[in-house]
C-alpha cells in the first residue's frame, strides 16, 4: 500500500509538468501524447539514469507528457511500475529492465491493455526492439583486434583469451563469439588450440582467480590476444598476466567502454567498443514512437537480430577514446544536435 | 603443540581426539594436498612451475587474510563474520581514494586498516548493544554496507602506474609480495592466540560462553575486541586486493566469503567455538587455492570447478557438524 | 569460635522475576570452617540467592556482609574478588579447553619476564604446576591436567571445578548440587573433598536434595521454602525428618506460628 501511494505521488510530479507543458503548447483539443519510462534505476550505473534524462529532454522537445518510474534492478517493482502506467493511460512505454525474468509477464500486462512497448537491449516477444547489435559490436570489436594482432605478429599469436561471461546469456555468445569471428576475418588461420577460454563474470576482479590459472595452464604463452564479454573481463586477463610477470605482450579489446576512457586506462587494453548507453532514446524517438504518435506505428520488430531500431556499435581505439567526451558531455551535447542524430554519428570516431 | 600430552588418556572409551587433534587436521589435509598436487603434476608436469606457485599464492593472500579474521570470529563463538565482503572492499576503497588524493603510500595502507577495524567495532557495536546474533548482525551489515558503497562509488582502481600497485604485482623470493604479509599474520596471531591472556579468554568464551562468564570474563569486551581485530585483518585484505588487483565494483568481496569459510573449517576451526590453530589456515588456503589451479591445467571446465568446490565445502561443513555432534577434539 | 563476626551474612534479600517473587527476604549466616546445608523445595529460592551470592544475579534488596563488612555483588567478578568461588551445578568448565585452562580461567597467571608479559603472555608452565598441586590436594585424582575437560569422568570435573575454587576461594566457596550427577562411588569421593575443605580454612554453602549426603557432611543446615530462610538447624540436635518436616511446612519454620496448622498444601478437588 504505501509503497503503490509513493509511487503515485512521484507520478503526479511529472504530470503536474506535463500539464504545464501542454498547456504552453499548440493547443490541441485532444489529449496530449504520454511516454512512460521505466529506467533500470540500479544503484551502480550512472548511464542508466542518463537514460532517463535524454528521453525526458526528448519528449519536452515534442510537447509530450513524460512519466520516469524506476524499476529499481527488481522484478516486482517493474511488474508494479507497469500497472502504474496502465493506470495513467500511458501511449507507449520505454523499459530498461535489469530482471528480464519478468519481461514476458510485463509484455502480457501492456499487450492487454494496449500499450506499445519498448525494450532496450533485452529481447522480448511484443516488445519494440531498441539495442546495440551485439552481434555487429563482437564483429567490429574482433576485427580492430585482428588488425593489431596482424600488425605486430603476423597473425601467429601464441594464446587468444576469451573472457566469457556466461551469466549475459546470448549477448555473451554475440560480443564474445562475435570477437572470436571478427578476428578470424582478420587471421584465419590462427590453430584451434590457441583459443582458450576463463569464466570472467564480466568483473575485473572477480574473473582474475580464474584467468591466473588459465595463463598458469600455458606458461609458454607469451603473445596473448584477449577478448570479451566487456572491458572488465577483459582486464581480468591482463591483470593476471601483470601478476605473473608476463604482460610484456597481451593485449585485449574490449566491448562496452566501461575502462577505455579516464586517466587510468591499462596500457594493455588497446581499445574498446562504445554503445553509448545514453543516447538509445534517439533511437526509440525517432524509429518508433514518432511513427506511433502519428498515428502509423510501426511493425513490432522484437528481434535483436531485426530489430525495430539498431544502435551502432562504435569500437575505438585506447588512443581515440581519450578524445571521446565524458557522459554528462555527450548527454547535453546530444540533446542540443538535431533532431535524429545519434550519439554514433556525433562521437564515434569511426564511423 | 605443548599442549599435548599423548600419555595422559583418562580411561578407555573415552580417548579424546584432542590429544592428536592438531595432527588429526594437519595429517589429511598436508597429504590431499600432496596429492592434488602429485596427480596434477603427473597429468601435467609443466604443473610444478613458478607460473603455479605465483598463481596459487596470489589467490592465497587474500583469503589466508580474510581466513584469520574469520578464525577469529569463529574460535570466539560469534560463528562467522558474513560481513567480510563489505569490509574488504570498503578498506580497498579508502587505500584507492586516499592514493588518488596522493597520500603517502603506508599513510594511506594504515588509515585503510583502520577503516577495516572501524567496520569491525561498528559490528560488535550492534551485536553487543543491540544483543543480536553476530551472524544476523553481520548479514544485515553486509547488506547495508553493500547498498552503502554502491552509493558512494561504482568502479575504483588503485593508480596503474604507482608504487602501490607495483608492489601488489611484485615478488620477493619468487613469492607474491602480498602473500607476505598473510603468512605473517598468520603466524603471529597463530602465536599470540593461545599464548595471550586475551587470546585464552577469547577461546574459553568460544568454547563456553556461560563458563567464561561465570569466571568474570567479559562477553562484550571480547566481541568489541575479536570483531575489529577481525575487522583490521580484513581491512589489510583489503589493502592487498587493492594492490594487486584491477579495478573493483563494490560487490567484488562477495565471491571471497565462501572460500574462506570453507578454509577457516578445513583448517579445524570449528564454527561452534572454542578451538582451532590458526597456523593450519596456511595449510587449509594453501590446498583450496590449489584446487582451482589444478582443474584448470587438469582441463576441467569452470562449470567443474564451481561444483568440485562446492562440494569440499559441503565436506568440510559436514565434517564440522561431526566433530561438533560427537563433542571430541 | 562461633561468636564472631560471620564469614558471610546475608540479610533479608529479596528478588522478583517480573510479577513473581522469588526470595522475600531471606537470610543466612555461615560460620568460619564450618559447612552449611542449604535446602528446600524446588521453588523455594536456593538458586536465586546462590546466584546473588555469585553475582550472577541482583538483588532488589538487602543486605551482604563479608568479615562483618557490607559488600556489594554486583558481577560475578565482584563476589570472586570478595573471596566468594561459586561451584555451579552444570561446574562453569570449557569443555574445549584442559584441566589447567579451566582451573585458571579468568585469573590467567601472566608471565614474569618484562617482555613477553608486554604482549600480555601467559606463563603456561606456573599455571600447569600450581594446578597440578592443588588437584592432587584433593581426594579425587585427574591424571593430567593437560587433558580437556570434556574426556574427565564427571567426579573428575567436579573435582576440577572445586579445585578451582579452592585455589581461588580463600574464604568462601558455594557447591551447587555437586553430586547430582554423579554415581555412588564418585559421590563418595567427592564427599570427602568437600569435607577435606575445612582444613583448607575455607567455609562452605552446599545446597543439594540429599539430605543422608548434608546429614554426614555439613555442621548446620538453612532450609528455605516460599522464597524465605525459615530455620536453621545444627545436624547434630537434628533428624532428617526434621529437616523435610520443614521443607514440606509439616514443621513450622522459627518464626511462622501462624502456619503451624497449615500442613502442606493440598490441591482442591
Amino acid at each position: 500500500m504505501n509503497h503503490l501511494s509513493l509511487r503515485a505521488l512521484a507520478l503526479s510530479a511529472p504530470l503536474a509538468l506535463g500539464i504545464a507543458i501542454a498547456s504552453t503548447g499548440s493547443g490541441m483539443a485532444q489529449d496530449t501524447f504520454k511516454v512512460g519510462m521505466a529506467v533500470g534505476g540500479m544503484e551502480c550505473c550512472e548511464w542508466m539514469k542518463s537514460q532517463g534524462d535524454v528521453a525526458r529532454a526528448l519528449a519536452a522537445q515534442r510537447g509530450w507528457d513524460y512519466y520516469e518510474l524506476s524499476n529499481k534492478g527488481d522484478a516486482p517493482t517493474a511488474l508494479k511500475n507497469a500497472g502504474l502506467f496502465i493506470q495513467e493511460d500511458v501511449d507507449v512505454v520505454i523499459q530498461f529492465n535489469g530482471q528480464p525474468s519478468v519481461n514476458p509477464a510485463l509484455a502480457q500486462r501492456f499487450g492487454s491493455a494496449g500499450v506499445p512497448v519498448i525494450t532496450y537491449d533485452i529481447a522480448e516477444e511484443g516488445m519494440y526492439f531498441v539495442g546495440i547489435d551485439n552481434l555487429a559490436a563482437g564483429l567490429a570489436g574482433g576485427e580492430a583486434l585482428g588488425q593489431i594482432v596482424k600488425e605486430k605478429w603476423n597473425c601467429e599469436p601464441d594464446l587468444v583469451i576469451s573472457a566469457e561471461g556466461a551469466g549475459a546469456g546470448i549477448v555473451n555468445t554475440w560480443r564474445t563469439g562475435g570477437m572470436r569471428d571478427g578476428l578470424k576475418r582478420v587471421c584465419p588461420d590462427i590453430p584451434e588450440e590457441k583459443w582458450v577460454s576463463f569464466e570472467s563474470v564480466g568483473q575485473a576482479t572477480v574473473g582474475l582467480p580464474a584467468a591466473r590459472d588459465l595463463l598458469a595452464a600455458h606458461p609458454n604463452a607469451k603473445r596473448m590476444a584477449v577478448v570479451g564479454l566487456n572491458d572488465g573481463g577483459v582486464l581480468a586477463a591482463i591483470n593476471a598476466a601483470e601478476q605473473l610477470g608476463r604482460a610484456d605482450e597481451i593485449i585485449g579489446w574490449g566491448q562496452d567502454g566501461a575502462f577505455i576512457t579516464g586517466p587510468n586506462v591499462n596500457p594493455h587494453l588497446a581499445g574498446s567498443v562504445f554503445y553509448f548507453l545514453e543516447g538509445y532514446a534517439v533511437y526509440a524517438f525517432r524509429d518508433v514512437i514518432d511513427h506511433i504518435a502519428s498515428g502509423n506505428p510501426p511493425p513490432v520488430k522484437h528481434d535483436a537480430g531485426d530489430p525495430a531500431s539498431r544502435v551502432q556499435p562504435c569500437p575505438v581505439s585506447a588512443e581515440q577514446a581519450q578524445n571521446v567526451p565524458g557522459l554528462q558531455e555527450r548527454v547535453a551535447m546530444l540533446l542540443e544536435a538535431p533532431a535524429g542524430t545519434t550519439a554514433y554519428d556525433l562521437f564515434c570516431p569511426n564511423k | 603443540m605443548a599442549d599435548i600430552d599423548t600419555s595422559s588418556t583418562s580411561s578407555p572409551g573415552r580417548l579424546s581426539l584432542s590429544n592428536f587433534g592438531v595432527w588429526g587436521t594437519i595429517l589429511p589435509l598436508a597429504s590431499a594436498w600432496l596429492v592434488l598436487i602429485a596427480v596434477t603434476g603427473a597429468v601435467r608436469s609443466d604443473f610444478l612451475a613458478h607460473q603455479t606457485v605465483l598463481a596459487v599464492a596470489f589467490t592465497m593472500a587474500v583469503v589466508g587474510t580474510l581466513a584469520v579474521g574469520q578464525a577469529l570470529v569463529a574460535i570466539s563463538g560469534s560463528m562467522v563474520d558474513l560481513s567480510q565482503p563489505t569490509s574488504l572492499i570498503l578498506s580497498a576503497l579508502v587505500a584507492v581514494r586516499l592514493l588518488e588524493l596522493e597520500f603517502a603510500v603506508t599513510l594511506a595502507v594504515a588509515i585503510a586498516v583502520l577503516s577495516g577495524a572501524a567496520w569491525g567495532f561498528l559490528n560488535a557495536l550492534i551485536i553487543v548493544y543491540g544483543k543480536i546474533n553476530p551472524v544476523i548482525v553481520t548479514l544485515a551489515t553486509n547488506f547495508i554496507g553493500l547498498a552503502a558503497l554502491f552509493l558512494v562509488f561504482q568502479i575504483a582502481e588503485s593508480p596503474i602506474n604507482s608504487s602501490f600497485r607495483a608492489f601488489g604485482l611484485g615478488s620477493t623470493l619468487g613469492i607474491p609480495n602480498i602473500w607476505w604479509p598473510m603468512v605473517a599474520l598468520i603466524a603471529v596471531v597463530g602465536f599470540f592466540l593461545p599464548r595471550t591472556r586475551y587470546g585464552r579468554r577469547a577461546i574459553a568464551v568460544g568454547g563456553s560462553r556461560f563458563a567464561a562468564q561465570a569466571r568474570g570474563i567479559s562477553l562484550p569486551k571480547t566481541r568489541f575486541a575479536i570483531f575489529t581485530a577481525a575487522g583490521a585483518a580484513a581491512g589489510l585484505a583489503g589493502v592487498l586486493f587493492a594492490c594487486s588487483s584491477g579495478p573493483f565494483t563494490p560487490s567484488g568481496g562477495v565471491v571471497y566469503l565462501l572460500p574462506v569459510i570453507a578454509a577457516v573449517i578445513l583448517a579445524g576451526v570449528t564454527l561452534s567455538g572454542g578451538r582451532g590453530n590458526l597456523w593450519i589456515l596456511l595449510l587449509s588456503v594453501g590446498f583450496l587455492s590449489t584446487v582451482p589451479t589444478s582443474l584448470v591445467f587438469l582441463g576441467l571446465s569452470s562449470d567443474w570447478q564451481a561444483i568440485i568446490q562446492g562440494l569440499i565445502l559441503v565436506v568440510a561443513v559436514a565434517i564440522d557438524g561431526y566433530e561438533a555432534r560427537r563433542g571430541t577434539r | 569460635m562461633n561468636d564472631g563476626p560471620f564469614v558471610l551474612e546475608a540479610r533479608d534479600m529479596e528478588r522478583m522475576f517480573g510479577p513473581v517473587v522469588a526470595l522475600a527476604g531471606a537470610s543466612l549466616q555461615l560460620r568460619r570452617h564450618e559447612v552449611l546445608g542449604l535446602v528446600g523445595d524446588n521453588g523455594a529460592g536456593k538458586s536465586t540467592l546462590l546466584k546473588i551470592l555469585s553475582g550472577v544475579l541482583n538483588a532488589h534488596a538487602g543486605e551482604i556482609f563479608i568479615d562483618g563488612r557490607a559488600v556489594q555483588i554486583r558481577r560475578a567478578q565482584d563476589a570472586m574478588d570478595a573471596g566468594i568461588e561459586t561451584v555451579y551445578q552444570d561446574l562453569a568448565l570449557v569443555d574445549t579447553m584442559t584441566a589447567y585452562q579451566n582451573v585458571y580461567l579468568g585469573r590467567e597467571e601472566l608471565a614474569k619476564h618484562w617482555f613477553p608479559r608486554m604482549f600480555d603472555m601467559l606463563d603456561d608452565r606456573l599455571m600447569r604446576k600450581r594446578a597440578r598441586e592443588v588437584i592432587d590436594s584433593l581426594a579425587v585424582k585427574i591424571p593430567s591436567v593437560n587433558v580437556s575437560a570434556k574426556g574427565m569422568s564427571g567426579g573428575q570435573r567436579q573435582c576440577l571445578a572445586i579445585g578451582r575454587a579452592l585455589l581461588w576461594g580463600r574464604r568462601i566457596v558455594i557447591l551447587d548440587e555437586p553430586t547430582a550427577a554423579l554415581g555412588v562411588r564418585e559421590s563418595e569421593q567427592v564427599l570427602r573433598v568437600i569435607r577435606e575443605l575445612r582444613s583448607h580454612d575455607i567455609s562452605v554453602i552446599v545446597v543439594s536434595h540429599n539430605m543422608q549426603q548434608l546429614m554426614e557432611i555439613a555442621d548446620r543446615i538453612t532450609v528455605m521454602r516460599l522464597g524465605r530462610t525459615i530455620a536453621t538447624r545444627a545436624v547434630n540436635e537434628a533428624s532428617v525428618s526434621t529437616i523435610v518436616g520443614l521443607i514440606t511446612g509439616a514443621i513450622p519454620g522459627d518464626n511462622e506460628k501462624d502456619y503451624e496448622n497449615s500442613g502442606s498444601i493440598t490441591v482442591p478437588e
